[in-house]
């Protein structure tokens, strides 16, 4: 695999990532995703943190990695009613959960990337306000 | 987070390169040439270029072959490695991630229902080594190969 190639199947799409971003998560990150065409985010080059001048660079995005994203999702929610769970599925997905005795089915999230799957369920918390940022 | 804290420890590492484990990851653990000759392993990456040529990765690699590396692998690497099922006697087991009771941990283990039996399970603070421990008690048992 391609080192770049080996980098981007390591951190959260740009698109989630710009989701992120815009839902007020700010959390620094090794590596960053940085806009190509400025004003235009439709394309973008990942960087890592410390690779570019960052005092020019306020368009650009933090693209986390699973670890990184893995410490920002809650363990547990309501209290300490529901558990976050992570299951490996018949459909070759991560699928994200919480659960007490079962599964909250609306709050469920899944993608064949961990990262990706772990973005899509810290989006849906930050979105049902069940976490802040 | 710091760098550390998202791949595997050295120790870890040590042992996955031991047991024959792929060696192609992002970050490596070598030997610093440049800290004036003190016995010193670094965590580096590989040095990564745009199309434009310009180094976007700080901290490469030496070019030093007789350094020996250790693969400082990163969580989505460990599970490119790990099977995401296993097959025990005719029972299939998926590859499940929770943290412990404590919170404090992630525990990794096989399970063959969505929340029932589980087999297989290693634990550890930091993920990347809770999925090394799980690879590394995989190939010793036995059930996969490196």
């Amino acid at each position: 695999m391609n080192i770049e190639d080996q980098v981007l199947s390591q951190v959260v799409s740009l698109e989630l990532s710009q989701e992120l971003k815009l839902l007020g998560v700010k959390k620094e990150s090794l590596f960053y995703w940085l806009p190509i065409d400025y004003g235009s985010n439709k394309k973008a080059r990942i960087v890592m943190k410390g690779g570019f001048n960052e005092t020019y660079h306020d368009d650009a995005i933090p693209a986390f990695t699973a670890s990184e994203l893995l410490d920002m999702l809650p363990k547990e929610i309501n209290g300490d009613d529901y558990e976050l769970g992570c299951n490996f599925s018949k459909k070759m997905n991560y699928v994200f959960y919480y659960y007490e005795n079962e599964i909250m089915d609306e709050l469920l999230e899944q993608d064949e990337n961990l990262c990706n799957a772990t973005a899509k369920m810290l989006i849906h918390l930050i979105k049902r306000k069940i976490i802040e940022v | 987070m710091k760098l550390d804290q998202i791949v595997t420890s050295l120790e870890l590492s040590k042992r996955l390169k031991e047991l024959g484990v792929k060696q192609e990851s992002l970050f490596y653990y070598q030997n610093n040439p440049y800290n004036d000759g003190q016995d010193c392993i670094d965590l580096m990456i590989r040095e990564v270029r745009s199309k434009n040529n310009e180094n976007v990765i700080m901290n490469t690699e030496c070019d030093n072959d007789e350094n020996i590396k250790y693969p400082a692998y990163t969580a989505s690497e460990l599970l490119e490695l790990l099977p995401k099922k296993i097959d025990i006697e005719a029972i299939s087991y998926y590859l499940t991630i929770i943290p412990t009771s404590a919170l404090k941990e992630w525990m990794v283990f096989y399970r063959n229902t969505f929340l029932s039996y589980k087999k297989c399970s290693s634990t550890d603070e930091n993920i990347c080594d809770a999925l090394a421990k799980m690879l590394i008690n995989l190939i010793e048992q036995g059930i996969i190969k490196p």
